[in-house]
């Protein structure tokens, strides 16, 4: 698991730095952002596995932010974290594409486990993806040998 | 009386013409008089003129006086007859004179003439009279029954036939027991028996046929001179359609009323329950917040117990777990801080008015507060100012609210500068700190109630605070200024305006 890199969004500090705390004893490296627009900045310069991100912030709703992730890079996985349960904000946020919507309060546990499944999904879409450029390559070359 | 009456003289008698006219001239009889000569004279006149009053000669050079009687209608006539010929007059009386005169030698008779042409005229005009009432008793669309003292009815009008279905033959002479539905004879008795000289009722009536109706009836009685009891009237109006229209009307007013009230109810328990899913989302909001952060810690202490994370740990054990507790303690209060509010929102406030030492109450309040040792809270401005009448009870949760806000939202320290003033009118209270300000978009809701916003310490906390300055008939604003927010308070200085 290592460089596995996790943002956590939202603006009660507490919450923060509890997830983190909690996210860095399962051995995962962390990064915070406390309002919308400071997440989307750190989203440009760092490549991150997932982020965990409220919907109720101060500058932005969550559900923007997963859009902008959407278009900037498809690949990270967005667990929307909300306190407001909304059924809304729960099918905006499916629809846009996040991985999972989550109730707060959520048992660490619980909060551990859908992360592993999102990187567990991750991974296998990426070596699918692999496989599928290892295969292009291969009958690229097979195509070039059968010229030759 | 009028005074310009026409009277017509019938006299083929030049000269006796002549005496006539004289002696009325003589007397100032104030009438108009026509002379006519003949019957056929007499009936161009009358064909004419409309004459008040016909005086003629019995004998009449081309007829008698009761030829003239078939062309006058509804005007006396007085017929003057020859001495000795009295049988002349009576039957002059029965085809319908007024009265006769016997012609006298020495014209006496015509001393009586004035006096009874008045009298004849005043007759005939009574009679039009009462001819007109009569009609018009007739042609009004009430019923109207006139009784005598033994309750025998002597007169129904037109309207009274069409009413119940009764001829005039039918109730003359008969009493009215007849057209009263059972009970009500009583009622109708009691009503006619009274002492009041007019009564009304209303009434549930049959019809000839047997059909019902609904009536109003008024009972006048009528008196003589000595005050006797002459007759009874009894005015019946046909109130059936009106009835029918005032009971919709009733029932449909009624059915209006049940219907708002029933409105009103709904309305009502849709905004309790509005009320009630806007206070569940934020008390929802706010409270699942601290309750991650109360979870998270009691997960990392548990973790950090296991000897599997033993070599993660930063700092010793019971370190790193009595801060997950402190933790759990701080949020715990926090939730607390939630509730108070809640209650303290929704509960009326009943203010206990007293002179306080605003400078003392502000100690108090920092001094039961857990200021983090990077915070600075700064009172100023208060020394000389008067005591004021507030009540302490409502500030201290005031003050609380504020400062705590700041603390909050000054994570990384800072100073909190609360000042005082005083100008004739109000006492002010200036709260600045430097946490960096509101959003704007919060600012123009910061005091409504339950906006699930989602920084800290706007759910209720200004809402409470706004409520408690209201009470105190002040004012409170928060503006954001270069490093934080400004907090204005102003309370009015005289008791009695609060």
């Amino acid at each position: 698991m290592d460089n596995i890199k996790i943002l956590v969004v939202d603006d009660d500090k507490m919450i923060v730095q509890s997830i983190q705390e909690v996210l860095e004893l399962a051995g995962y490296d962390t990064a915070a952002a406390y309002t919308g627009k400071d997440a989307i900045e750190l989203i440009k310069d760092e490549d991150y596995n997932i982020v965990l991100c409220d919907i109720m912030l101060p500058d932005i709703l969550g559900t923007e932010v997963l859009a902008n992730i959407q278009k900037l890079k498809p690949r990270i996985k967005v667990i929307m974290i909300t306190g407001f349960a909304s059924l809304d904000n729960a099918v905006l946020s499916l629809n846009l594409g996040a991985s999972a919507y989550i109730l707060k309060p959520v048992n660490p546990d619980n909060l551990l486990k859908v992360i592993t499944n999102k990187l567990h999904e991750q991974d296998k879409t990426e070596r699918l993806n692999e496989d599928r450029v290892s295969e292009w390559i291969e009958d690229r070359l097979n195509n070039l040998e059968d010229k030759e | 009386m009028r005074k310009d009456y026409h009277i017509l003289l019938v006299e083929d008698n030049k000269i006796e013409q002549q005496i006539f006219l004289q002696y009325m001239n003589y007397q100032k009889v104030p009438y108009k008089f026509t002379v006519a000569s003949s019957v056929q004279e007499a009936k161009k006149e009358i064909e004419v003129h409309l004459f008040d009053a016909v005086v003629t000669d019995y004998y009449l050079g081309d007829g008698i006086a009761l030829d003239i009687f078939d062309f006058v209608k509804d005007v006396p006539i007085i017929v003057i007859t020859g001495a000795g010929d009295e049988e002349t007059a009576i039957s002059a009386i029965k085809a319908g004179a007024y009265d006769y005169f016997v012609k006298t030698s020495n014209k006496n008779h015509l001393k009586l003439l004035p006096l009874t042409i008045d009298k004849a005229i005043g007759k005939s005009e009574a009679e039009h009279k009462i001819k007109i009432l009569s009609s018009a008793l007739m042609s009004i669309y009430d019923s109207v029954v006139l009784m005598d003292l033994n309750r025998n009815v002597f007169y129904v009008n037109s309207s009274f036939e069409k009413m119940f279905g009764f001829s005039s033959e039918d109730m003359i002479g008969n009493n009215l027991d007849n057209i009263w539905v059972k009970g009500e004879l009583k009622k109708f008795t009691e009503l006619i028996s009274s002492d009041q000289s007019k009564n009304e009722g209303e009434f549930q009536n049959i019809r000839k046929d047997g059909s019902s109706l609904t009536t109003s009836v008024s009972v006048s009685t009528i008196k003589d001179r000595l005050n006797n009891l002459v007759a009874v009237v009894c005015i019946i109006r046909d109130i059936t359609e009106s009835v029918k229209s005032r009971e919709k009307l009733v029932n449909y007013s009624e059915g209006l009323e049940l219907l708002v009230e029933d409105r009103t109810k709904k309305l009502e328990e849709a905004r309790k329950f509005a009320t009630i899913g806007e206070t569940a989302a934020m008390v929802g909001h706010d409270l699942r917040n601290p309750l991650q952060v109360i979870i998270n810690n009691i997960y990392l202490a548990k973790m950090k117990m296991s000897p599997d994370f033993a070599h993660k740990l930063k700092k010793p054990l019971n370190e790193e777990i009595l801060g997950s507790l402190e933790k759990i303690d701080e949020q715990v209060e926090y939730m607390n801080k939630i509730v108070s509010d809640l209650q303290d929102y929704s509960k009326n406030v009943n203010l206990d008015i007293r002179k306080t030492d605003f400078k003392k109450l502000l100690e108090y309040i920092v001094s039961t507060l857990q200021v983090p040792s990077n915070i600075d809270i700064k009172i100023k401005n208060f020394s000389g100012l008067p005591d004021f009448y507030i009540d302490s009870g409502s500030f201290k949760r005031v003050m609380t609210n504020l400062i705590s806000n700041s603390i909050q939202a000054m994570i990384d320290g800072g100073k909190i500068e609360i000042a005082g003033g005083i100008d004739d009118k109000f006492y002010y209270i200036n709260l600045t700190d430097e946490g960096g300000g509101i959003p704007e978009k919060f600012l123009a809701k910061l005091f409504t109630p339950l906006q699930t916003s989602k920084a800290k310490g706007l759910g209720l906390g200004l809402a409470v605070c706004k409520k408690l300055i209201d009470a105190h008939s002040g004012f409170i604003n928060i503006t954001n200024n270069h490093s934080g927010v400004s907090v204005n308070i102003k309370i009015p200085l005289r008791k009695e305006l609060i």
